[in-house]
């Protein structure tokens, strides 16, 4: 999937905007990884965004879905899949969070048929031009690895030998599969050509 | 009725409560079939259309300084 140039900025300004609000106003040791319940606390309080989060309940579902999102009128629904590790959940939560900040009217859609009808064969076709909808699932997901696990750290782990990306994920409490995928040399270069 | 046509009366429902985007977290792989897809997230949607839900709660991941 092709990525406008345009809209990978603008989600990379995103992810710096928030991370510097963290930063300024968080109640946590920054040593540690970036909390899921700061964030959410600032997203409502000092960005004053109306988001409710719950669990959906379906153990028919297996995990084909981790989270949805809904925008309601002005108000933001999250749902997250029931029993996920936490790295997930706090993973799934941050992406769908960033639905909410970089919510704007071209970014949205309620054809769900359609909009699944575009969005599996752009996940694997790497010269797919999809529509912002769509583009924004990937966008959203590109801000939470920024926030959750910066590229300027992941640089500096890229000049050592013998990266383990299980201790990694453990250290930003992240899922490994995360980890794995914002450190391939494709995450890095994409996110290189983007970075101020 | 197929899962296309779930979506397409989910998306109804949705749009009858004030839904104007809907997005998705999805956990796919190239191999993962389109209809099967559309199958668990009108599965999901009706999950949530019928309350089958619970609340959030504080994930405790916060290391206060």
């Amino acid at each position: 999937m092709i990525l406008p140039s345009r809209n990978m900025v603008q989600c990379l300004d995103k992810a710096k905007e928030l991370a510097e609000v963290y930063r300024m106003e968080a109640h946590h040791d920054r040593s540690h990884s970036v909390s899921m319940d700061e964030v959410l606390r600032l997203v409502c309080t000092y960005l004053n965004k109306d988001v409710q989060v719950q669990y959906f309940l379906d153990s028919e579902t297996g995990d084909h879905i981790r989270g949805v999102f809904f925008e309601v009128t002005g108000k933001y629904e999250i749902y997250l899949l029931d029993g996920m590790s936490l790295e997930w959940i706090r993973f799934v939560l941050c992406k769908e969070l960033f639905h909410v900040l970089l919510d704007e009217d071209g970014c949205r859609n309620c054809a769900v048929d359609d909009h699944l009808r575009e969005m599996i064969p752009s996940f694997s076709d790497l010269h797919s031009h999809p529509g912002s909808p769509v583009v924004w699932e990937v966008l959203a997901e590109i801000a939470a690895a920024e926030l959750m696990f910066p590229f300027a750290d992941r640089v500096v782990l890229m000049t050592q030998e013998n990266v383990d990306t299980t201790v990694i994920a453990q250290r930003y409490s992240l899922p490994v599969l995360i980890v794995e995928r914002y450190l391939s040399d494709n995450a890095m270069q994409v996110i290189a050509s983007h970075m101020a | 009725m197929s899962a296309f046509n779930r979506l397409q009366t989910l998306q109804a429902a949705l749009q009858t409560r004030g839904v104007r985007d809907v997005k998705f977290h999805l956990n796919v792989t190239p191999d993962t079939a389109l209809e099967s897809v559309a199958s668990t997230v009108a599965d999901v949607l009706e999950a949530i259309q019928a309350g089958r839900v619970r609340p959030f709660e504080a994930l405790g991941d916060a290391a206060h300084a």
